[in-house]
């Protein structure tokens, strides 16, 4: 994989500023990435935590383990159900 | 070495927004509404510099951010973490924390992070087989 800066290509040659730029934005764009993923994991961990743990214990039951893996299973279902939904709600509507 | 600028941009960062563009001011990102009201008075006239980009100021720029990044992303966790095992161990706050309630403390911040790091083991697992 190449660089951020290895945009030169394509017939016209581009400043040194304006590839800095653009590693900028990428390199921004992906720490922001980086949050949104961080938060993204935490909003489920503390809503499967709330569904599946109780009394914290010496360790996670089997029972709790399972639980927490099927509640983000579950939870990527929903939110592809709804998407999807949605989509081809919006797809018959312009019918 | 700050001058008259930097001393003044430093006062104004403390102020800054986040989303709004900054510019340079003797080696300061400083608001860019502030920068143009400073840069009318002549010994501020600095402040007009582009934006620094070159390798070495953009380098130590990004290691700032990153780093800054993951501390938010590190205060974020553990602010969670506070709070769900305050409510699963703290019942009727006391003078002071008992053995017991740090012992659940304890032990709810340990399954608190075997939680996190199921679920995204769960998530990579499933966005690693999509098409």
């Amino acid at each position: 994989m190449s660089g951020f800066g290895d945009f030169s290509g394509g017939g016209h040659s581009m400043s040194s500023e304006d590839s800095a730029q653009l590693e900028m934005q990428a390199f921004i764009e992906a720490e922001n990435q980086k949050a949104a993923i961080q938060a993204a994991i935490s909003k489920l961990t503390e809503t499967c935590w709330d569904k599946c743990v109780g009394k914290p214990g010496a360790r996670l039951s089997g029972g709790e383990q399972e639980c927490i893996s099927n509640c983000a299973e579950r939870f990527i279902d929903t939110s592809q159900f709804v998407m999807q939904r949605m989509a081809k709600l919006s797809v018959d509507g312009n019918h | 070495m700050l001058g008259a600028c930097g001393r003044r941009a430093l006062l104004l960062r403390r102020r800054r927004k986040p989303g709004v563009s900054v510019v340079r001011c003797g080696g300061i990102w400083i608001e860019e509404e502030w920068a143009s009201v400073l840069a009318s008075k002549s010994f501020f006239t600095d402040c007009f510099e582009a934006p620094i980009m070159e390798g070495e100021k953009m380098g130590q720029l990004m290691t700032m951010v990153e780093s800054q990044n993951q501390l938010n992303m590190m205060a974020e966790v553990l602010e969670t973490i506070a709070l769900r095992c305050f409510e699963k161990c703290i019942y009727s706050p006391g003078k002071e924390m008992t053995s017991k309630e740090k012992d659940c403390s304890m032990k709810c911040m340990d399954r608190f992070v075997e939680t996190m790091n199921i679920v995204s083991d769960t998530l990579r697992s499933r966005s690693n087989q999509l098409p």
